[in-house]
């Protein structure tokens, strides 16, 4: 096979990987908020599902190495292509940037989806807490905090009566689903600034970007997640800064 | 030819759905709790348990609330 034919045949197969992608992906976007109102918001379900997504996804990201180390590398030097000429390291890096490419948008879709989700989901459970909660003893109308997702005590202050508040499994799911969802929707593009960043150097084999960067760059990407947080869940401030030096210790320490 | 045409959506509609029926059917139901109050009575009196009381004792009869 020729240089123009093994060529084309490469660029071909990269953009068939790409359409497939992309046209899985764009069904997804489209039918998992409609699982996820089909099935009253049960964020297991919908956590399942993404990952049998995910999963498909990737292994169609994973098939531009595995080609690339299987078949197409050989056939170009076959072709008189010299093993890491610049021509061919031309052609290696055309799949590393698809790679790559895809490997962003599928952290995006998966961060948008998950945050039209935990929209959807805070919605109906700010609903379900501005509704009309009474005393259990004495029926008067009890305050309930609309930005605090677990059980608390609420004292009548008619008959002072202790009574508990439960929120409810939706309200819970928003600690335990929404608000992550949320942070990483806020900080994504830090986040993809990030892997960028990380991508030259591993394209270049070199620290184009040294580490004191890349941890500023990280830096904000946690910053601009753990302030979202703070802003659905104001309890959050008070560890706001142990949470940020935590998160960053996951890429300085290891 | 045509047969072609319209297998070809169908497998492609398949996998997305195959994922989703997948996942509905294999996860696990837990029953849900609905938000609402209650409140701590006391087994031996029935009296509710008032503000800055014993969370252990009722104040009313000194019965064991747990």
């Amino acid at each position: 096979m020729s240089f123009s034919e093994t060529q084309n045949r490469w660029n071909g197969f990269l953009k068939k990987i790409e359409d497939r992608f992309k046209e899985v992906l764009e069904k997804t976007e489209a039918a998992l908020p409609l699982l996820f109102e089909a099935t009253d918001f049960e964020t297991t379900t919908f956590n399942n599902a993404w990952q049998g997504i995910y999963s498909q996804a990737s292994d169609l990201i994973y098939k531009i190495d595995d080609v690339w180390y299987e078949k197409v590398g050989e056939t170009f030097e076959d072709a008189g292509i010299e093993f890491n000429s610049n021509q061919f390291i031309q052609e290696r890096n055309k799949g590393f940037y698809t790679k790559f490419d895809l490997e962003q948008k599928l952290k995006s879709y998966e961060v948008k989806i998950f945050a039209e989700a935990a929209k959807m989901l805070v919605k109906k459970v700010k609903d379900t807490l501005s509704e009309d909660f009474c005393c259990t003893q004495c029926q008067a109308k009890l305050p309930v905090k609309d930005n605090f997702f677990r059980s608390y005590y609420s004292t009548c202050e008619y008959c002072q009566t202790v009574n508990t508040f439960e929120p409810g499994t939706k309200a819970r799911n928003v600690e335990h689903f929404a608000i992550h969802a949320l942070g990483e929707e806020a900080a994504l593009e830090h986040y993809l600034q990030y892997e960028q960043l990380k991508f030259q150097n591993y394209l270049e084999d070199r620290e184009v970007n040294g580490k004191d960067h890349l941890t500023m760059q990280y830096r904000k990407y946690v910053e601009a997640y753990l302030k979202k947080r703070i802003e659905i869940i104001p309890d959050y401030g008070d560890r706001y800064e142990k949470d940020l030096e935590a998160k960053i210790a996951l890429v300085t320490n290891y | 030819m045509e047969e072609n045409n319209n297998e070809k959506p169908k497998k492609e509609k398949n996998i997305l759905d195959d994922i989703l029926a997948n996942a509905t059917a294999s996860t696990k139901k837990y029953e849900e709790t609905n938000a609402g109050l209650e409140t701590k009575k006391c087994n031996g009196c029935g009296a509710a348990r008032p503000d800055d009381t014993d969370l252990q004792y009722c104040d009313f009869c000194g019965n064991q609330f747990y």
